[in-house]
């Protein structure tokens, strides 16, 4: 699982990002207010990214035998939505780097980018209410709903973490942070675009909840290597300050890990230093808690899980798709799992 | 497949279709000689046929007759010289239906003509689903429509029908919203709907708002005209009953028929039923009269015989108490629209032979061919469950029989017996077929019942080894019995056997030495439904006479049926119980001929009452013949029938019962499916047609075929 | 007793229930959940892909899978709960949300969410509206087939210049009353001109353009509208002053 799927996965990223930017920017007005907001929409999705939402949503459909075309839409709004949510997320998270760029709110205050992020929100129905033309008012109809079932499940998981950060919650269980990363990482990054693949390809014939399964896998595996990237990545590749998972205090598996690995006194120390404000976190406080967790073997059994994970979601592919007949986008869906764990 | 009644068998049919190119090998156990179920039938003395009870095929029976259409086309092939060689030689239009009406000067009959539906069913549909909540409305206002000319021209004043057809045609077209509602309301102004000419006018006028309006009528403060002439339609119809309870008895059931149809649509209106997702099933709580009542029907109308003969065709009376009618309204509106909206050839059809001839033994002859096995004596004495595993889903591990005989050196038993070209099962096993065959015959087994507990052995088929999937086609009365783990496993099971009800049966068949006509009844041969309790249901099936080998000669066949009152104490049937049941019907049988038989042939009693015992045919000869004599002991060489036994018994649809069936799709234990009448099979009623569907979903359950869109009816609201 | 080779699982079904509102229901499976998961397939899968990679294995990935597979069962489990609990629910969509928002309540508090669900509020009322429209045609209802015909439009034009006219207009819309907005462009500098004139029938929509002598070329857009104000379809207008006709007579 080397270099031809990784290239395989890269061509099919990109080619599907660029369909999918392309088609995004027709959704974007040109009208005014430009300054505060219509210039400012198009800014996250010009900065570039990987276009994995969109492009396993269309993948998935044309696993099916269906057209790029009757996908595209769909895979516009989804990208629209997880802008929209980056936007929001990097003022939740108070982050300062976004893409190797400074995030909307460092570069327009808080309140203009809290509305561009829910400017893009609104925009990404725009292209659902459109699919009835091609997919007919079922379809659309469904599709939409289901949106909304996304929006709400990536809300409630975002509630949770934010709430852990707020109230300094120490006890977190593993199984707490896999249940919220089922719901604010999985459903729009992998549950929701298979879903809505499938749909769209299989036209009802597909039982969609085999897709949580398989989103849920592959998605908190994409998770926990977002997040070991964060403490040991190429900072210039990867386009946020290393260590910032730490300073927010995100609530992490290895965090987790270590918080339940971790001596008395040191979890005394990380619980003094978690409920502090983030400003008061100090460079060496993150380069201890690193230390530490190097030390616990905490980052190591998170890439051992995200691996498990890889392979639980690889199983679940045959499950789903395996019946389907060979295709380049087959084959991209079924190279995911080893690619998010591998990519750096 | 455990058991061999239409359910099973047709999933047999399904599984070892040409396509599947012998993928599934299909062996079927059988209890006792014969297959069929409750559709079995055997021929006795004279070759008479002896049925369970009466079967009547329906002309929306689509997948039913498609299956006997294949059926009959293979067996063809395979057997040419087969007397009824083209399915249209076993099954015909049946002639008119009937229902008979309590009036206050005794018992009338209403015979009705329904005009042949376009093709014949079992013909080819086009592609999706034909059945919609609005198709359904459409037509619902059409019949009003046409009912309404009919009662135009039936009335007293001579340019009556004349008047209602001009009106129609003066009526400048009409079109647009406004210029509807302008009309409507004009209609609707207080004592323009006395006429009929005027109702007819609504009606018209009530069929294009349903197209207009159509979806927003459904929706809370949506469109009003519809509503509003529904509801004015409705009065008027009412006004109509009232004004001639004492007049013309045509006119009145007429509109008693408009007045349960405008109930209909306001049910419908009012349900939102063409927006529920679960469509008719929303009011499968109600019963079917008190929705109707609910929604404006008129007690006359409810106690028409029209709508009693639905609830004695269905069967439907709680544990068999005529006092008790019950049965659950989405059913009923579901079959209602189905029977009369969208039968093709005629409403009813009829066999030519007894079912056991027509149906079980072409497909048992067809089956056979392409290679199933039949085990027959073989009884379902428990279904064994692996042990239970959280992990893992509870499969079927063992299942255990009783050998209730085995065949003399081992072969295959040949059930069938020719009676005039025609391949037939008998009323009695053949014993010389059989090890112990003297013995067996002594004993007169009864390996149809469930008390006998004699057997010549046990058998125990293994997961794997024996077989890798089982359909359960045993009825839901039998699963007390056989099914005890899996209704302890699972709750859903548990639901299922308490709240899906059976009821159990009585019928009896005469043979006469006169025709009808000549006992006094006036009208063509009929089904007639809706008559006095016991045996509320009279079928004229003298068209048998030529399959059968009277000596004497025989000019009616008459059988009689109704529900038998469950007497069932703690459940338990046992031979003993089993002969008083009988002895019952008997008694209700010679009752019910000498006291109200007078009715339907006048001519059939002597004057003083009591029925005229001569007129029934025996081929008892000598010391047999002086024995019944004449007098009421000749009634024993009729048949009469008690179908007290678990499998026997007919499947109900109560109200608030419904959810608890279960589908054959669902997979509780995971290489087990269900089939028969009494599961979910999207029509959710006793009858051949639901047994057919369920048989087809079993199928797909295994192997994916058919496809859920091929079963006709399935998807329908 | 041993069994002579694995036993046989059936294969998962996509649908176990009746599609009894096509319009509604949108084929939705009722309940059809598949073959329950084998959680030990998925360990074993796991423990050789991380055999292949650098990472030392057993215990760490066992327990941390395992708990995965524990958190998607129990949620996956609760949705089925949920769902046949709401099973009789009049709002019931069939779908595995536990406390689903009825959209017909103007009551409901959406407290800290409510920015970030209006949009989906507002899309959803649209939707109803054109939902509304929808009349289902004569032809049979196919679940998925396409979309009911849209009505037949014909187009009449008062205009000096060469005009091309297009109208689209949704299925169902001819029965209603419909307006046409004014058209137009892009540019800042071109008066829109309105005065489309529409009727309807059933079946078939007549559009009439008038366009003013001295109006620019350009493409001109406009919505069509029902009497609530809800879109039902477009209208669209282009003037060219370059071409000459076919065969070079004057319009």
């Amino acid at each position: 699982m080397v270099a031809p799927d990784g290239n395989l996965v890269s061509s099919v990223l990109r080619e599907y990002g660029d369909a999918t930017r392309a088609s995004l920017f027709d959704y974007l007005p040109t009208t005014e207010p430009r300054r505060y907001l219509y210039d400012l929409v198009g800014d996250y999705p010009r900065r570039g990214g990987r276009a994995f939402r969109p492009s396993l949503c269309i993948a998935t459909a044309r696993a099916f035998g269906t057209p790029l075309e009757m996908a595209l839409r769909t895979a516009v709004s989804i990208e629209l939505i997880h802008n929209a949510m980056l936007i929001h997320d990097d003022i939740e998270d108070e982050s300062e780097q976004r893409r190797g760029k400074p995030t909307m709110h460092v570069n327009e205050g808080v309140p203009i980018a809290i509305n561009v992020g829910d400017m893009l929100s609104l925009l990404a129905m725009r292209p659902l209410l459109d699919n009835r033309h091609m997919l007919g008012p079922d379809l659309s109809l469904r599709i939409l709903e289901e949106t909304e079932r996304m929006a709400r499940e990536s809300a409630e998981g975002q509630a949770l973490e934010l709430g852990w950060r707020r109230d300094n919650v120490i006890d977190v269980a593993e199984a707490d942070y896999l249940l919220m990363v089922l719901k604010k990482t999985c459903w729009l990054a992998t549950i929701h675009p298979s879903r809505m693949g499938s749909l769209i390809g299989a036209r009802g014939a597909v039982d969609l909840d085999r897709c949580i399964r398989f989103g849920f896998f592959l998605g908190a595996a994409f998770q926990i290597q977002d997040d070991l990237l964060n403490l040991e990545g190429d900072s210039t590749a990867y386009g946020k300050e290393l260590g910032g998972d730490i300073r927010e205090g995100k609530r992490t598996l290895m965090l987790i890990h270590l918080l339940e690995k971790a001596t008395d006194a040191e979890r005394n120390r990380l619980r003094s230093m978690l409920s502090q404000p983030r400003d008061a976190r100090s460079d060496g406080d993150v380069a201890w808690v690193i230390e530490r967790m190097d030390a616990h073997g905490s980052i190591d059994y998170a890439r051992q899980v995200a691996h498990g994970l890889a392979g639980a979601a690889r199983h679940e592919f045959t499950g789903l798709y395996g019946h389907l007949p060979d295709s380049r986008d087959k084959r991209f869906i079924e190279a995911l799992p080893a690619w998010v764990i591998e990519r750096n | 497949m455990v058991g061999g009644g239409c359910a099973a068998l047709t999933t047999a049919f399904e599984l070892t279709r040409p396509e599947h190119m012998g993928r599934y090998e299909v062996t079927v156990y059988q209890m006792g000689w014969r297959l069929g179920g409750k559709g079995a039938s055997g021929r006795g003395v004279a070759d008479r046929v002896e049925e369970h009870g009466l079967h009547l095929w329906m002309g929306f029976y689509e997948n039913a007759f498609r299956l006997m259409r294949e059926c009959y086309a293979e067996r063809q092939e395979a057997f040419p010289n087969c007397r009824f060689a083209d399915w249209r030689d076993a099954f015909k239009p049946a002639p008119d239906v009937g229902v008979a009406d309590r009036t206050a000067e005794g018992w009338e009959f209403w015979l009705s003509h329904f005009p042949p539906g376009q093709g014949e069913p079992g013909d080819p549909t086009r592609s999706g689903s034909p059945f919609t909540v609005l198709g359904y409305l459409r037509q619902s206002v059409m019949l009003i429509g046409e009912l309404l000319r009919s009662a135009g021209a039936m009335e007293s004043s001579p340019g009556a029908a004349g008047r209602a057809r001009t009106a129609t045609q003066d009526r400048s077209a009409v079109s647009g919203p406004e210029a509807l509602a302008a009309a409507a309301d004009s209609l609707l102004r207080y004592g323009q709907l006395a006429t009929t000419a005027a109702i007819l006018e609504a009606s018209e006028i009530l069929r294009e708002a349903i197209d207009l309006f159509f979806p927003q009528m459904f929706f809370p403060g949506g469109a009003a005209v519809p509503t509003q002439l529904i509801e004015g339609l409705a009065a008027a119809a009412q006004c109509q009953l009232e004004r001639l309870v004492a007049g013309d008895r045509e006119l009145r059931r007429v509109w008693q028929v408009i007045d349960l149809i405008l109930a209909i649509l306001r049910g419908a209106t009012r349900s939102g039923l063409a927006f529920d997702p679960r469509g008719f099933d929303a009011i499968n709580d109600y019963e079917w009269r008190e929705w109707l009542r609910l929604n404006g029907a008129s007690e006359q109308s409810l106690d028409s015989g029209f709508m009693r003969g639905i609830y004695d065709l269905a069967f439907a009376f709680e544990d068999g108490d005529v006092k008790r009618p019950r049965l659950a309204a989405g059913v009923a509106l579901r079959g209602a629209m189905r029977m009369f909206f969208t039968y093709r050839g005629a409403l009813f059809w009829r066999m030519s032979g007894g079912m056991g001839d027509t149906v079980f033994a072409p497909l048992f002859q067809v089956l056979r061919q392409r290679g199933v096995r039949f085990e027959f004596f073989h009884r379902l004495r428990n279904v064994g469950l692996s042990p239970h595993n959280a992990n893992e889903p509870s499969c079927v591990r063992a299942l255990e029989f009783d050998v209730q005989a085995r065949i003399k050196g081992g072969g295959e038993y040949q059930p069938l017996v020719d009676i005039h070209g025609v391949p037939s099962w008998p009323s009695r096993p053949d014993y010389r077929q059989l090890a112990n065959g003297p013995t067996l015959a002594r004993e007169d087994r009864a390996f149809e019942a469930i008390w006998e507990t004699r057997r010549a052995g046990r058998k125990t088929l293994r997961v794997t080894d024996d077989f890798d999937f089982v359909v359960l086609g045993v009825s839901v009365g039998a699963l007390p019995d056989v099914a005890r783990e899996l209704i302890e496993r699972e709750p859903r099971w548990r639901d299922m056997v308490r709240y899906v009800k059976t009821v159990p049966t009585q019928a009896f068949q005469i043979w006469m030495r006169k025709d009808v006509r000549e006992l006094g009844w006036p009208h063509p041969p009929v089904n007639l439904s809706g008559f006095v309790e016991p045996f509320d249901t009279w079928a004229d099936m003298s068209h048998l006479i030529p399959e059968e080998s009277w000596s004497d000669p025989v000019r009616a066949i008459a059988y009689f049926c109704s529900v038998l009152p469950d007497a069932a104490v703690d459940g338990a049937v046992t031979e003993r119980f089993q002969q008083e049941q009988r002895e019952q019907v008997r008694a209700s049988a010679i009752r019910f001929l000498d006291r109200d038989v007078g009715t339907l042939w006048p001519k059939a009693t002597r004057g003083g009452g009591g029925f005229c015992w001569d007129l029934l045919a025996s081929e008892d000869r000598g010391k047999k013949a002086k024995m019944h004599g004449s007098g009421e002991r000749r009634f024993d060489t009729q048949y009469w029938a008690a179908s007290v036994n678990p499998t026997d018994r007919y499947v109900l649809s109560l109200p608030g019962s419904m959810g608890y069936r279960l589908s054959p799709l669902e997979i509780t234990f995971d290489n087990l499916t269900i089939a028969g009448d009494w599961t979910a099979t999207g029509l959710d009623s006793g009858c051949i047609e639901s047994a057919v569907m369920s048989g087809l979903l079993a199928a797909h359950a295994i192997s994916r075929r058919p496809a859920l869109e091929d079963i006709v009816g399935y998807d329908h609201p | 007793m041993s069994a002579s080779r694995p036993r046989i699982r059936r294969v998962p079904l996509e649908r176990t229930g009746p599609i009894r509102n096509p319009v509604v229901s949108a084929a939705r499976p009722a309940l059809g959940f598949g073959l329950p998961f084998d959680p030990r397939e998925g360990l074993r899968t796991a423990e050789r892909l991380a055999a292949v990679s650098n990472a030392a294995v057993q215990g760490a990935v066992e327990c941390g899978v395992k708990t995965a597979y524990t958190v998607i069962d129990e949620y996956m489990r609760r949705g089925r709960e949920a769902a046949s609990r709401h099973r009789e629910h009049p709002n019931w969509r069939g779908d595995m949300n536990d406390n689903r928002y009825s959209y017909s309540n103007p009551n409901t508090a959406w407290g800290p969410m409510g920015p970030f669900i209006a949009p989906w509020m507002q899309a959803m009322q649209a939707w109803m509206c054109a939902m509304s429209a929808f009349v289902p045609g004569a032809v049979p209802q196919n679940p998925w087939g396409q979309c009911a015909t849209s009505p037949a439009v014909s187009v009449k034009v008062f205009s000096r210049y060469p005009t091309e006219i297009s109208a689209y207009v949704d299925p169902g819309a001819d029965a209603m009353h419909l307006t046409a907005d004014a058209l137009s462009t892009d540019r800042a500098d071109v008066r829109p001109f309105g005065g489309a004139v529409i009727t309807s029938e059933c079946g078939h929509v007549r559009v009439s353009v008038t366009v003013p002598d001295d109006q620019p070329a350009g493409r001109y857009r406009a919505a069509i509208k029902d009497a609530a104000g809800c879109r039902r379809g477009e209208l669209t207008v282009e003037i060219s002053k370059l071409e000459t006709p076919p065969s070079g007579r004057t319009v």
